[in-house]
């Protein structure tokens, strides 16, 4: 039988640590939205990510309780578990995104080649 | 007709296949050459320039599939009743070009494997396509004897369908996947092809096992997206 305090994180700084370090990442993307650098709307899930393991640091008690309740037999298990989960959907949204701006990158290149022979035509003719 | 030509890096052979095609006799069509530059660094627009043809210079290089797409999308927005794929490096001989059109079907072949004369490529290349012709006559039912041929003719009904889809990965043998499950006709006609006239092959990795994963994971993908798909008929106002 497991006690509580199997899940918990250890108490004190080292949680406070990890917040901060998801605060900073989570700072980082705002500033390259900002900056016109990425899209909101293509980084919310991953400030998402950030804010929700950033919640876990100074939250423990309750992550480890919802680690419990899925069955995981310690905490660092469901922390990596549901992170590598997370990572590899952004990852996946990532590739759905590049292979639709790589398809549609395609179409206007050839879009481009076919109204600007239309216009060398034209301009021939005049 | 129009007789697409993609090219990349080919003004050494690009002069000779243009004068081939100006002297080619019509009998009961016409001919426009389209040369598809695809993002070309020599002198392969102004070569077809100078040769009489349309050129449709891409910004960038899109490779085989990219570029042939854009010669069948502007055949198929122009009205072109059909359209003629031709290597710009000189293989396809266009004197053979009233064989392909001496067959009934929406997609005519010129295959190089029935014929024992001229170009056969090489062995590695040929197992390649052995492999091929096992895959779409297992897939599709079809049978092929030269299924990455280029050389090929493609009617209305082809047109109408590659306007919309046209694969990009591994052209030629995913074409004929999506015009199978289309139901599309694809017949082929014995053509005698030659040695490149010049330049330098872009397909280096032909003879690798990897390749050949790809190309089969293509081809059933491209045969699963593509069933029952009914190509839309150009309207008059295209």
């Amino acid at each position: 039988m497991q006690t509580e305090e199997y899940y918990r994180f250890h108490d004190g700084a080292g949680n406070l640590v990890f917040a901060g370090v998801c605060l900073l990442i989570a700072l980082v993307l705002l500033r390259l939205i900002l900056r016109e650098r990425i899209t909101l709307q293509g980084s919310m899930s991953y400030l998402a990510f950030v804010i929700v393991i950033g919640a876990m640091a100074v939250f423990p008690d309750a992550a480890g309780r919802i680690a419990h309740a899925l069955g995981f037999s310690t905490l660092a298990n469901f922390f990596f578990c549901s992170a590598i989960a997370a990572l590899a959907i952004l990852h996946l949204r990532a590739l759905v995104t590049l292979s639709r701006v790589h398809l549609r990158s395609v179409a206007l290149t050839q879009e481009l080649a076919i109204l600007q022979e239309k216009l060398d035509r034209v301009l021939e003719n005049r | 007709m129009l007789a697409i030509i993609p090219a990349y890096n080919e003004q050494e052979a690009l002069g000779g296949l243009l004068a081939e095609l100006r002297v080619l006799p019509r009998d009961g069509f016409e001919l426009d050459a389209l040369v598809i530059d695809d993002g070309s660094s020599d002198h392969t627009s102004s070569v077809a320039k100078a040769g009489g043809a349309r050129v449709l210079r891409m910004c960038k290089n899109l490779g085989i599939g990219g570029a042939v797409q854009s010669g069948l999308r502007l055949a198929h927005r122009e009205g072109y009743d059909a359209a003629v794929q031709i290597d710009g490096d000189g293989q396809h001989p266009p004197g053979e070009l009233p064989l392909l059109l001496s067959r009934d079907g929406d997609l005519v072949i010129g295959t190089r494997y029935r014929s024992k004369d001229g170009f056969r490529s090489v062995a590695m290349r040929r197992l390649g396509s052995w492999w091929l012709r096992v895959l779409l006559r297992a897939v599709t039912r079809l049978k092929v004897s030269d299924p990455t041929s280029g050389f090929r003719l493609y009617r209305k009904r082809a047109l109408d369908l590659f306007d919309e889809t046209y694969p990009y990965d591994f052209p030629e043998p995913e074409s004929l996947a999506i015009a199978r499950a289309a139901g599309l006709t694809v017949a082929e006609v014995p053509v005698t092809m030659r040695e490149r006239q010049g330049g330098k092959s872009s397909i280096a990795a032909f003879d690798s096992i990897y390749y050949m994963v790809k190309v089969t994971v293509a081809v059933l993908l491209a045969y699963a997206r593509a069933v029952g798909r009914v190509p839309e008929e150009r309207s008059d106002a295209d």
